[in-house]
């Protein structure tokens, strides 16, 4: 409470005495060039991530988007007379142009996919009623539709033509999908386009994951994740309870803290050794032997690579960042609730099961995030603990035990190696490859927004916001 | 000492009068004198000796006689111990590792430090507020029905009741009535620190320790605190840590002056104010150190 100095005769207030000067410096007017290079060089950093970012969502979202755009096809009549009708891609730099003329099991052993110089295609054309249907077995078929009905022998069909003329009979049991690319409108191309994406999505793989959909790995990545969480969750936040409320600090739970942050360091894939070594050929053949009685030389049941050990194997690989989030939200409940609920006679449970556990909620679900996020993105340990490259089949059925934790599965990160590197038609796959990537992107994207929405909701309500 | 919350605009802290609290301390006893004063101890320490660590002795030989419906004041420097003697009181302390009470502490004459007494028990029947606002982060309802819950099962109309009497008991239900179910974190500071006294009242305690109440609310806040505690008095013997001076001298009924982990003096308000039989009381309380 300083007050000016007053006046003792009239109490008015004294004038006031000029203090030292507050003056800029010399260098103010100059131009902050060292400054302007920080904001410069920062800047950049961060819009080059950005861009970087945006390139990386944009490219695959683009290349996957196109996988599915139903494209017209074009007659090619050769110069040496030969008749193929193509879904052309694409011109690449030497001036060839690259398409699928499908029909592969006329193409002498080739795989359906050509590029060919202009100058060797004596003319180009699209006829109204090119067809193309897809199959069971050997790709599409590109040709020409005479008709649909019973053959001589009563078997339900269709009736074709190849583009150089041959006369087929396709039964109705290997035709899945009858398609007029060239008599589509826009609209009809956007439809066809949703369509088609659908069925990636629904539909399971087939012909060796170059056709079809991915089903299958979709299902199988977020029934492992799921398992996962059911048993990272319980284990990680009772971790971090007993090393944060019930541990002394002391010289063990020091050790403990550091050796829980360095498994979050380890290779993924020494788990899935781990899980191989010890899940599987340890915990897998005992249960074998003494629940199911399979001896040396049977076919094991849990004593091989299956959905069940490679959701343990996960758990283990994600327990640290549960217990470190956990033991965070924990740290962050003030000390005066603590206090508060036992000074109201409550145990040391009822303060920890009613005040604390409620009030870290947030730490919990930043934990579950990050655990969620990386199993379902991970691939090495699954390699070894359960995940196969092909498996139509889902590992989840209408019959008992309708969830088959000893079955192999397929996951999504594995597809995209398995679809690109692995496929017998490479060229057939690739744009797959795309596709799934984006769809691995967006799993884990929406996944991730999920969960940060639920927490800002609780950190809402916690708050009384 | 520099006093945080300071009500009286006319006050200096440098050099305040003892006959300015001995003044205020009287204005508030001869509002209060219509109540009988009680005779029946219910707080009594013989010789308490308390150490942390195990060495660093906190408290010495305090012996201490609180009397029912009483409100009794605990002042004193930063550090003297006054904190460390309320939390004997409900052995709050033990959940402070490597600390060691010595000596007798007796509620309703059992030994609260004997082995066979039940530290829930004793917790219900001595609530507990603290420095700082603690409500839990949850609705104001439960908040309230927190401590009855955990002591026993009860239906939801007994409950609908017990809330709205401890709230009115705090005088917060005006203010709560319509939004019992929202966040008591969403209460303003001095809500809060009524809706914990509230949350205190629910477990209907015999014994009331104030740790500091007033000290991180605004003047406004304090008085409607103070206010409820003299509502209180009689229902409940109130204990009350405080460095205000004039808060302690406002409305407390007998006072207790710690220096150094020892009990200098305790006597009635009245008296400390006015003519405080130690000369190290008569410095603290005219602002001469502290």
């Amino acid at each position: 409470m300083s007050q000016a100095p007053r006046n003792a005769a009239d109490g008015t207030p004294s004038p006031i005495q000029p203090g030292p000067a507050i003056k800029k410096r010399k260098s103010a007017n100059k131009p902050d060039i060292k400054g302007s290079i920080g904001v410069f060089f920062s800047g950049g950093a961060l819009s080059f991530v950005l861009v970087a970012a945006l390139a990386l969502f944009a490219l695959l979202f683009f290349r996957g988007a196109s996988a599915f755009w139903p494209r017209p096809l074009t007659e090619w009549k050769m110069e040496n007379g030969q008749t193929f009708l193509v879904e052309e891609f694409e011109t690449k730099e030497d001036g060839s142009i690259r398409g699928r003329i499908a029909n592969r099991e006329y193409q002498d052993g080739r795989l359906d996919f050509v590029a060919e110089k202009p100058e060797l295609i004596a003319s180009r054309s699209r006829p109204e009623n090119a067809v193309r249907m897809e199959r069971t077995e050997n790709g599409p078929f590109h040709g020409y539709l005479l008709s649909e009905g019973a053959n001589d022998e009563g078997v339900e069909g269709y009736r074709v033509q190849r583009p150089n003329g041959d006369e087929l009979f396709f039964p109705s049991e290997n035709v899945l999908r009858v398609q007029y690319p060239n008599q589509l409108s826009f609209i009809g191309r956007v439809g066809t386009w949703l369509g088609n994406v659908g069925r990636f999505i629904v539909e399971v793989p087939r012909e060796a994951n170059t056709e079809g959909g991915v089903l299958s790995p979709l299902v199988g990545t977020a029934l492992m994740v799921f398992l996962m969480t059911l048993m990272v969750m319980p284990f990680g936040v009772l971790a971090a309870v007993y090393l944060n409320e019930y541990a002394r600090d002391s010289w063990f739970t020091r050790v403990a803290r550091v050796a829980v942050n360095n498994l979050a360091g380890v290779p993924s894939i020494v788990y899935g050794v781990f899980g191989l070594g010890f899940l599987i050929y340890g915990l897998g053949d005992s249960i074998d032997s003494l629940f199911f009685g399979v001896g040396d030389g049977d076919m094991p049941i849990f004593g091989s690579p299956g959905l069940l050990w490679a959701s343990v194997t996960m758990a283990l690989l994600t327990v640290p960042v549960v217990v470190v989030a956990t033991e965070e939200g924990l740290r962050a409940i003030p000390r005066e609730q603590r206090d508060g609920a036992l000074a109201l006679g409550a145990t040391r449970w009822e303060m920890l099961s009613r005040v604390i556990l409620p009030g870290a909620k947030p730490g919990i679900l930043t934990g579950a995030i990050l655990a969620i996020s990386r199993a379902a993105g991970e691939v090495a340990p699954l390699m070894l603990t359960g995940v196969v490259g092909f498996e139509p089949d889902l590992p989840i059925s209408t019959e008992a035990p309708f969830l088959h934790l000893q079955e192999r599965f397929m996951h999504l990160g594995f597809h995209i190696y398995a679809v690109g590197f692995q496929s017998p038609n490479v060229e057939a796959a690739e744009p797959l490859v795309y596709a799934t990537a984006s769809l691995l992107l967006v799993l884990v994207i929406s996944l991730n927004l999920v969960a940060i929405r639920w927490r800002t909701k609780v950190r809402r309500s916690l708050q009384g916001r | 000492m520099t006093e945080t919350v300071v009500t009286d605009a006319h006050s200096e802290p440098s050099s305040r009068p003892t006959s300015d609290l001995g003044r205020i301390a009287a204005d508030s006893a001869s509002r209060r004198s219509l109540l009988e004063p009680s005779t029946e101890m219910v707080i009594r320490s013989e010789k308490l000796n308390f150490f942390y660590d195990n060495s660093a002795q906190a408290l010495f030989d305090v012996d201490i006689d609180v009397r029912r419906g009483q409100v009794v004041a605990f002042i004193g420097p930063s550090g003297c111990g006054k904190s460390t003697f309320l939390r004997t009181l409900n052995r709050m302390n033990d959940t402070i590792p490597n600390t060691r009470a010595e000596g007798l502490v007796q509620l309703d004459g059992v030994d609260i430090y004997s082995p066979d007494v039940d530290v829930v028990e004793l917790r219900r029947r001595v609530g507990m507020v603290f420095q700082r606002p603690n409500p839990f982060p949850m609705s104001i309802y439960d908040n309230i029905a927190f401590g009855p819950r955990l002591h026993g099962k009860m239906t939801k109309s007994e409950t609908d009741d017990l809330v709205e009497r401890c709230l009115r008991g705090a005088a917060l239900w005006d203010e709560t009535r319509d939004r019992l179910k929202a966040s008591a974190l969403a209460l303003s500071g001095g809500q809060q620190q009524r809706l914990c006294i509230a949350r205190a009242l629910a477990n209907d305690p015999e014994v009331l320790l104030l740790d500091e109440p007033c000290s991180a609310l605004d003047p406004n806040s304090t008085s409607k605190i103070e206010d409820l505690m003299f509502e209180l008095r009689g229902n409940y013997t109130i204990i009350i840590v405080t460095h205000n001076m004039q808060q302690a001298a406002r409305v407390s009924d007998r006072t207790a002056f710690f220096l150094k982990g020892k009990l200098i003096e305790e006597d009635a308000t009245t008296e400390i104010f006015t003519r405080p039989s130690h000369d190290e009381t008569e410095a603290y309380i005219t602002g001469r150190f502290g």
